[in-house]
């Protein structure tokens, strides 16, 4: 068999074609309701009213978008998710890495006690209840820290962090050291200038964490603190009752609570290629970690 | 949870010359030579104190009568009482069996999709393909589950979305098919949400086992005959079992914790009977009815069963491939 037709007759099997079918419906379902909520966010009312199914785009109109500016509450809630996605996963970024570095310190002789402080919380949890306390307790409810300072620390970004500096080359570290540098100066000026990959992958798992994160923010701060994401809660909710009652204007408040999703989506879409490669990159050191 | 590489063993083979003659007099020493790294290590370490081990402290309430007007340490200890309230509380058990169906049912539906997917992922010959097919699998994982709620919400609603729409105009429905205000359909719609969400991200898991899979395998099996069938049945397969092994066991560990964010953001009243678990539960309790102890006690009783389980999880795990989760 000549290596040409062998390309062919293993590229066109019925099992090759069957197999790129099945992928192409899962395709289409995968990615459909992405596709669906952001059409939905542009299309005219005038466009919708005259049809009866909406399978595809039809029109165009800014109007949706327009909304959500003037809603004052909601518009501040989007700058607020912003911050919250810069400054939260930032300090976080800074925190684990710090932590990682330090407990992949092999002279240290309390690291191996450090390791376990931070792995019993990963088996172990309060839960809501005591989460809640804790947090009030300190003071920080109602505060914008109340929606940063209890998140900062994942353990598992620690480890996976402690993982990536145990195979950092140490006579890199150890030359600065001889040359005069403390441990503090050796890791911020060669360690940390030189882990891209490790903190770019930390800098997107915290900060997706962070910008989706809708649940504690209701709890924890006034709602003119909210983030964008508590705001479409309370929305979808609000909703809920008007249409129980038979009450409110359905059609333009589903484009409506879909131009806030697509809002929150459309950042998303737009750094995905570094999620994507940094993501993987971190899910391949856990998953070879764990 | 050994570490292998800070155990005491490690440190020398020959010790033939003792640096510290008395090692338990050197750990003062050891915070004096090394106070930068501990430095370093603080933040996190206090973040960890104050926020994971503060509210296992805070667990204590479980026992008491705790109210915040009487404070911590003026509320009355009641022993079990909450304990024996919740085992006797209809809708606890009814939140106890949803949170284990559920968290079941996502197990028995995401785990294989998930292989499958690597499976047909890896045979597709076509790059680009594959790559645009890996990336649509992804993008679910990225997104919060408000905003997935929405989208599902929109897709799904009985009076206009777009699946009510085609099946009312194009195959004639005349009832409008409901999904999340039906019990029954709420559960099912849980549980393949949660596939969509997380199996592009559990196949990149199995992608990156199966590419560590020695090629001469393949080769040696091509030599014998073997078609694409047959070698993913008798290498790919048997190539990732330890993979596949481990993230069964880690799953069967998370079987108690229940996907809080994702039924917080879309159950209502109408499917409480299978759609509350134990976390929406307790924020009901605590939160909303301010039973902080009761609600405790359940968080208590669900924190207790799920450590155990993932403990478990773990030793399995470690039997398995020797290293152990961590």
């Amino acid at each position: 068999m000549s290596q040409r037709s062998r390309f062919w007759s293993n590229r066109w099997t019925p099992g090759q074609i069957l197999i790129l079918a099945v992928l192409a419906v899962l395709f289409l379902l995968m990615v459909y309701p992405f596709f669906y909520v952001l059409f939905l966010a542009v299309m005219p009312y005038a466009n919708y009213v005259s049809r009866p199914v909406h399978l595809w785009p039809d029109g165009f109109t800014a109007m949706y978008f327009q909304e959500i500016f003037k809603e004052r509450q909601l518009a501040t809630g989007f700058a607020i998710s912003i911050a919250k996605t810069v400054i939260g996963a930032a300090l976080a970024v800074v925190v684990t890495a710090m932590a990682g570095y330090a407990l992949s310190r092999k002279q240290l002789r309390f690291a191996r006690a450090l390791t376990v402080v931070f792995i019993v919380p990963m088996f172990f949890t309060g839960g809501i209840i005591p989460f809640y306390l804790t947090i009030q307790a300190i003071g920080l409810l109602d505060s914008f820290w109340a929606m940063i300072i209890p998140f900062l620390v994942a353990p598992i970004w620690i480890f996976v962090s402690r993982a990536y500096f145990m195979d950092y080359p140490t006579e890199i570290i150890e030359s600065a050291i001889i040359d005069g540098a403390g441990q503090v100066r050796a890791f911020w000026s060669i360690v940390w200038p030189t882990s891209t990959p490790l903190l770019a992958t930390l800098a997107v798992m915290y900060g997706t964490a962070f910008w989706n994160e809708y649940f504690w923010s209701r709890l924890l701060v006034k709602p003119d603190l909210w983030p964008a994401t508590a705001h479409l809660y309370t929305i979808m909710q609000t909703r809920q009752v008007l249409q129980g009652l038979g009450l409110g204007q359905q059609l333009t408040e589903q484009s409506f609570i879909a131009a806030v999703a697509a809002m929150l989506i459309i950042p998303v879409l737009i750094v995905y290629p570094l999620l994507q490669r940094y993501v993987v990159k971190g899910i391949m050191v856990g998953a070879v970690k764990g | 949870m050994i570490d292998q590489t800070t155990s005491p063993s490690s440190a020398g083979s020959v010790p033939i010359f003792r640096a510290r003659p008395h090692l338990h007099s050197g750990w003062l020493d050891d915070l004096r030579k090394h106070w930068p790294l501990y430095a370093m290590a603080l933040p996190a370490l206090l973040l960890v104190i104050v926020f994971s081990y503060g509210p296992l402290f805070g667990l204590s309430i479980a026992f008491l009568d705790y109210s915040p007007a009487r404070g911590f340490w003026g509320s009355r200890f009641v022993g079990f009482k909450h304990f024996e309230e919740a085992f006797t509380n209809p809708f606890f058990m009814t939140a106890l069996r949803n949170t284990l169906m559920i968290k079941f049912l996502q197990t028995v539906v995401g785990f294989p999709s998930a292989i499958i997917l690597a499976l047909l992922l890896n045979e597709v010959r076509i790059r680009w393909f594959k790559s645009v097919v890996q990336t649509a699998t992804m993008l679910p994982y990225f997104i919060s589950w408000i905003v997935a709620a929405a989208m599902f919400r929109n897709l799904l609603s009985p009076s206009y979305g777009v699946v009510n729409e085609v099946l009312q105009n194009v195959f004639g429905f005349s009832q409008p098919f409901v999904v999340l205000s039906d019990p029954e359909r709420f559960r099912w719609f849980i549980v393949f949400q949660d596939t969509w969400k997380f199996v592009g991200f559990f196949s990149i898991i199995y992608l990156a086992a199966i590419a560590s899979i020695d090629p001469t395998l393949y080769e040696v099996a091509m030599v014998d005959g073997a078609n694409r069938w047959q070698q993913t049945w008798h290498i790919t397969l048997p190539g990732i079992r330890t993979t596949m092994v481990t993230l069964f066991i880690i799953l069967i560990g998370y079987l108690m914790i229940g996907s809080f964010e994702q039924i917080f953001a879309q159950y209502n009243v109408s499917v409480y009977s299978t759609g509350d678990i134990l976390e929406t539960f307790t924020y009901r309790l605590g939160l909303q009815q301010s039973k902080y102890s009761f609600a405790t006690a359940v968080g208590l009783f669900q924190a207790v069963i799920a450590a155990g389980l993932v403990v478990f999880a773990n030793y399995l795990v470690k039997r398995v491939d020797q290293d152990g989760l961590f």
